[in-house]
């Protein structure tokens, strides 16, 4: 298992100045290769910006809260999931806007929505484990 | 165009798993309960539709990957105005009205995934479809 992988944030930095991945970073960033991501029904591809914007974003999780999200296109975006327990958290990368990260736990009334990034998932993942 | 008749909440409903990724380890996700966007072959969803048998619930599918049944009141009891309607075109049929339309704007969208996870909670996969084996 490489440690340190090409991702799109990482594309121009030189060698030396790659950040080191976490296995479970590496893993999740194979399963967003456009090659991995792929739905049955066949409607449903992921966008390559969609697919960028949330290997993006997956790198800017401290490693302790990335954990194993299940990965899945959905009509052009590219959805992350992550469950414990009745909670939830939705990551939905989009082609031409601002990611959005849903919250859902156990009580529907306090679920919400929000612009994603780094901090912000990591937060709510924070907030999953809590 | 009359409203259909509401299902009555002893009943229970069922939903075709359309797509493999719908459910995983034997749990319905929220995406079960997404409504579609208009794509180049079939236009916009605007009611989830259910079966109120498991046959009917796929009957129309080209293939599925499981049938997760639901109650109809305890739809009826969730926190956001959602009912489930007889479909006007078959008696075997129903639909959940009052879901959120497929949408990218913020407010909408979270609706749409709250509502979606609240059904997907409620749903329980009676059957499931291994996928095929690979050549």
């Amino acid at each position: 298992m490489p440690l340190c992988i090409e991702s799109a944030r990482f594309e121009s930095t030189s060698a030396s100045h790659r950040p080191v991945l976490s296995p479970l970073t590496a893993l999740l960033l194979q399963e967003l290769e456009p090659t991995s991501l792929h739905d049955g029904d066949k409607e449903s591809v992921a966008s390559t910006e969609s697919i960028k914007t949330a290997q993006i974003l997956v790198t800017e999780v401290p490693f302790n809260l990335i954990g194993r999200p299940d990965v899945s296109p959905y009509y052009g975006e590219v959805h992350l999931t992550w469950r414990l327990g009745n909670k939830q958290i939705v990551l939905m990368c989009f082609s031409s806007r601002t990611p959005l990260v849903h919250h859902h736990p156990n009580d529907p009334q306090e679920s919400a929505i929000e612009e994603a990034t780094g901090d912000r998932l990591s937060h709510w993942l924070r907030w999953l484990r809590a | 165009m009359a409203t259909p008749a509401l299902v009555p909440n002893g009943q229970t409903v069922y939903r075709g798993m359309r797509n493999s990724n719908w459910a995983k380890n034997g749990i319905v996700n929220y995406k079960a309960f997404m409504l579609r966007p208009a794509t180049d072959r079939y236009s916009a969803e605007k009611e989830i539709s259910l079966g109120l048998t498991p046959e009917k619930a796929v009957d129309e599918l080209k293939e599925y990957h499981g049938i997760a049944s639901l109650s109809v009141m305890r739809i009826h009891l969730l926190p956001h105005g959602l009912s489930v309607r007889m479909n006007s075109q078959d008696a075997m049929k129903a639909d959940i009205w009052g879901l959120p339309l497929h949408s990218e704007e913020q407010a909408q969208r979270g609706l749409a995934v709250t509502m979606a996870t609240d059904l997907a909670g409620l749903a329980n996969l009676i059957l499931t479809v291994p996928p095929e084996p690979r050549r």
